[in-house]
């Protein structure tokens, strides 16, 4: 028996989505998927991750059933149905546990009081259509917001050497051509070149490294000494 | 829009789709679930350290450019087997997402998906590469052209 691996139900627990009327910037599923995580851990199942962020395919977390085997989970909102995708390991053993987890899995599912119309799937057919589920008209009025949360961008890293870089790594292209024309010229031998040459280059590229390195203390100093009196303010 | 509305989506629909897509894009490469490399199972890679850096960098995720959000789930839905529909704001198509089955959509196979499935990032690489070769292989001057 193939054992299933798409799942579709209906819950109500709170849709975590956060949207405006005409755009969604974080998709629901958090609430859903960390209750299913419960479920998981409840059933023995270990090292039960965070659930993790993957946009419009919703959120998934990692786990291990029976200390050895690696499953993972992805749960997709539509509230109040939602997609759920289990895979597990492959291989014998594996097919043996996934088959194994998912009758544990499915069982508590239908026992569970907040899970309702649960249908499974194989992953050739995938989830189940909305039209096989029936929703209730009276769901609770949807959080709308009038616009999105502004996120906070994290700051780009500035790159080593600052505008100094581009004459830096152009001074070293040109050192690079002065060296490797020097060992052509003055070593022979293929085999003798080569390794001088690879020396050269790794040398040249570990010196380049270190004097991007060396400039930024300087140019942060230099800068901070310019900042300093306006830090402040 | 047009394309989206010829769909059977109504104009509000339409237009959503028509945007342009900025979300997370596929981990094409190596995806979430650590189960296979560009679609290809591989067992032990559920086991390796793979860096969160990496799972999300362009180096591993599939956006290609220019594209709208429709655009995207139908890119989406054609390379990725495990992608079936995604979510649109309530009000739209009548409350009911975005459903690749629905509108009847192919999905890729074989060499065709590899292909599509790549990481931009790494055809640009490999564009490059080869743009580079194929300009050595172009005689020096004229003389040395084929008559």
């Amino acid at each position: 028996m193939t054992v299933p691996t798409w799942a579709g139900f209906v819950t109500y627990i709170a849709d975590d989505e956060v949207a405006t009327g005409d755009e969604i910037g974080v998709y629901g599923g958090r609430n859903v998927a960390a209750a299913v995580g419960e479920i998981f851990a409840s059933l023995g199942c270990s090292r039960i991750g965070d659930p993790s962020y993957g946009g419009e395919v919703g959120w998934d977390f990692a786990f291990r059933y029976d200390e050895r085997h690696d499953f993972w989970c992805r749960v997709q909102s539509f509230h109040p149905i939602y997609w759920l995708l289990l895979e597990g390991p492959g291989g014998h053993r594996g097919a043996r546990a996934h088959m194994e987890l998912w009758r544990k899995f499915a069982e508590a599912l239908e026992q569970d009081p907040r899970f309702d119309q649960i249908l499974w799937r194989s992953s050739k057919e995938g989830p189940p259509d909305w039209d096989e589920f029936t929703v209730t008209d009276d769901l609770p009025e949807r959080r709308v917001l009038a616009e999105l949360p502004l996120v906070p961008k994290k700051p780009r890293p500035r790159a080593a050497g600052g505008p100094l870089a581009p004459p830096i790594i152009a001074a070293w292209f040109a050192l690079a051509v002065v060296v490797i024309t020097a060992i052509q010229t003055t070593i022979r031998g293929a085999r003798q070149q080569g390794v001088y040459t690879a020396f050269a280059v790794a040398g040249l590229i570990v010196g380049l490294a270190m004097v991007l390195r060396a400039i930024d203390p300087v140019r942060k100093a230099d800068r901070g000494s310019e900042e300093g009196p306006d830090a402040d303010s | 829009m047009a394309r989206h509305m010829a769909q059977g989506f109504d104009e509000p629909t339409a237009r959503y789709l028509s945007k342009r897509y900025e979300g997370q894009g596929d981990h094409a490469l190596i995806q979430k679930s650590q189960k296979s490399l560009l679609g290809f199972n591989m067992p032990w890679l559920k086991e390796a350290p793979i860096p969160k850096w990496f799972m999300d960098s362009p180096l591993n995720v599939s956006r290609p450019r220019g594209l709208s959000q429709g655009d995207f789930y139908e890119y989406h839905y054609s390379v990725d087997p495990n992608f079936y529909g995604g979510r649109l704001p309530q009000h739209l198509n009548g409350g009911k997402g975005w459903s690749g089955n629905r509108l009847g959509l192919e999905r890729y196979s074989g060499p065709r998906r590899t292909w599509a499935r790549i990481p931009p990032v790494w055809k640009d690489y490999y564009m490059g590469a080869a743009l580079g070769d194929g300009l050595n292989q172009l005689p020096e001057d004229s003389s040395m052209a084929p008559q």
